[in-house]
């Protein structure tokens, strides 16, 4: 007959732990990516950026609005910033600042139209969607960028 | 097509879903919609761009001047689970169920002075804990006694599980006078024999130190307390001389083990026979080739291993090797070149229970913060994650961690799963129970997220 257990635990639940040590003060624990705690994490903030779009080439597009599919998981502060270049070579950007969802998480999807506070004309657009640290949980499901490029066929 | 040109110049661009991750490899004019030239936090599972789950601490470290070097669970032989933690000083477990923050939550079990900075390799063979980290000693621990056991019974003086005594050190290890305690780098287990490889051992007689960096060393079969190939046939140890590089790390998939070397991988397989258990094979022994060059990149999940050579990221099977690099290899190499300290590797099935996310992560240390960087193995895709202020310090590894009871935000449930109680999903107060069965009594944890 075995001896007693020396302690033990139950298998009620698992994570996946990762032994770290603070970068300053060196104090150390044991830490997960933990989604039982959520989707918003208060010290990292997140950052995606999408391909660069050329629409067509050579050609000056103008973005009016930006259609965003998400999942509400509470509300989140977002911001969808727009990056382009103008013929003189200097890069440009515009921001659209968003709230999204509801205080009582409904984990639908829900759509919003967004426009430009400013406006977003130049080659090489590019979007980058910005989630401050503790700004709220963000699931994208879709986003489509809407506008109008000049087509006239050069001489 | 993603974008949608009329003849008037309307136009749409759509971005969705599956995600293809982070892509360096080509001109960011010239990736895929579903691809990211930069992202940052954000994880890319079933479809959804989602902002990566918090990174939470979930318990304090017992030992303040010593990290965390690895952690585990095993079963013992009386089928009770133990989660230990490895510190450089000590063995520790968790005290049980319903730990919180508030309070330390670990046994000190005690056991040899490990080397600092080091991840630990750890092998659970018949309900007894095995580990070592290139030290001169094997430990063990049967869940049971109320300290590690680092001695042997048949090696009066050795301080290791793994132990020649004084009789046949001069013959095993010429030179020595035993008794010999024998340690490694790098733990696996086949054939029912111990194996370690990269091998230090100590002459406690002498106290002096060799050095085996190109050795493969085996305890009998079905004896993991037998070391000693004087004693036991079965018992015994490899030499590879014959090729430019040490070992660097040791995997073993189904009868197929894999000793892995800075340049190039040594297949061994199991004979059958008591004097010559394996036989090696080199897949290839040239000064340059694919290997395994940092020590712990390597991670197993089942059939599938996973490793870093110098100018990819491989996943391996019993008879593939497969490039994953992919898209995002040429950041990644550039981080690890970066690296500040050891990165290590590792694999977790899932995030949480029933929350599965089958990712490969090579977690990189970056002088402030770590990045990890996930290859989520279902999609085939990469996707770093940074965690600001802290550094990874050993493997990561999922273990059990009982009830706990600080957990409470309530569940995300797919929209398939019916929500008991109130009838919509999420909702406040951790009323649901159809998203997680599995938990089984006592509540503590809340249902898991979508």
């Amino acid at each position: 007959m075995s001896a007693l257990s020396n302690g033990g635990i139950s298998q009620l639940a698992n994570v996946a732990l990762m032994p770290m040590q603070d970068a300053i003060t060196g104090t150390c624990g044991l830490y997960a990516f933990d989604p039982l705690f959520g989707f918003n994490d208060p010290v990292n903030a997140s950052t995606h950026s999408y391909k660069v779009e050329e629409v067509m080439h050579g050609r000056t597009p103008t973005v009016t609005r930006l259609l965003v599919t998400y999942r509400d998981l509470g509300i989140v502060k977002v911001t969808f910033a727009f990056t382009f270049t103008d013929d003189s070579g200097a890069t440009q950007s515009s921001l659209i600042e968003a709230t999204l969802g509801n205080a009582q998480q409904t984990n639908k999807l829900i759509t919003r139209i967004l426009f430009p506070n400013s406006a977003i004309t130049g080659q090489n657009i590019q979007l980058t969607v910005n989630r401050a640290a503790n700004a709220g949980s963000l699931s994208i499901v879709k986003i489509t960028i809407c506008g109008k490029v000049e087509k006239q066929e050069y001489a | 097509m993603p974008i949608h040109l009329n003849n008037d110049g309307y136009f749409e661009i759509e971005y969705a879903g599956p995600y293809a991750g982070l892509h360096v490899q080509l001109p960011e004019t010239l990736i895929p919609e579903n691809a990211s030239p930069s992202t940052n936090n954000f994880m890319f599972r079933n479809g959804e761009l989602r902002s990566r789950p918090k990174f939470q601490l979930e318990f304090i470290n017992p030992d303040r001047k010593n990290p965390g070097i690895g952690t585990f669970s095993f079963l013992d032989v009386n089928s009770v689970w133990h989660t230990v933690l490895f510190t450089a000083s000590a063995l520790w477990q968790l005290k049980g169920n319903a730990q919180t923050l508030a309070a330390q939550p670990w046994n000190y079990l005690g056991g040899p002075t490990l080397v600092e900075g080091n991840p630990v390799a750890y092998q659970a063979f018949a309900n007894v804990l095995y580990y070592t980290n290139g030290g001169p000693q094997l430990v063990s621990w049967d869940g049971l006694t109320q300290i590690p056991t680092f001695a042997n019974a048949g090696a009066p003086g050795a301080t290791s599980v793994a132990a020649i005594p004084i009789a046949d050190a001069p013959t095993v290890v010429p030179g020595s006078t035993g008794p010999l305690s024998i340690g490694a780098l790098y733990l696996g287990e086949l054939n029912n024999q111990i194996l370690l490889a990269n091998v230090t051992v100590l002459d406690n007689g002498t106290g002096a130190t060799f050095q085996f960096p190109q050795r493969l060393w085996w305890s009998a079969n079905g004896l993991p307390a037998q070391w000693d190939p004087l004693a036991n046939s079965s018992a015994g140890f490899n030499d590879f001389l014959d090729v430019p590089d040490v070992l660097t790390g040791l995997m073993t998939i189904g009868v197929q083990g894999f000793l892995f070397r800075s340049n190039g991988i040594t297949q061994f397989s199991v004979t059958g026979r008591t004097l010559t258990p394996f036989q090696f094979d080199h897949l290839w022994a040239s000064t340059h080739g694919i290997g395994n060059v940092l020590p712990w990149s390597i991670a197993q999940y089942g059939p599938s291993g996973f490793f870093a050579s110098t100018e990819q990221i491989y996943r391996m099977s019993v008879n593939s090797f497969e490039p994953i690099g992919g898209t995002a290899r040429d950041a990644i190499f550039a981080d690890l070149a970066a690296a500040s300290d050891t990165p290590v590797g590792s694999f977790i099935p899932s995030l949480g229970l029933g929350y599965n996310y089958l990712l490969y992560t090579i977690s990189i240390p970056l002088g402030t913060f770590t990045r990890h960087y996930q290859f989520a193995q279902e999609e085939n895709n990469w996707a770093p994650w940074d965690t600001q202020g802290l550094l990874i310090m050993g493997r990561p590894e999922t273990v059990w961690t009982g009830q706990l009871p600080s957990f409470g935000i309530p569940g995300v449930f797919p929209p398939s799963v019916s929500v008991g109680g109130s009838g919509t999903s999420g909702g406040s107060g951790g009323t649901g129970g159809g998203g997680a069965p599995a938990h089984g009594g006592g509540g503590g944890r809340p249902p898991n997220k979508l």
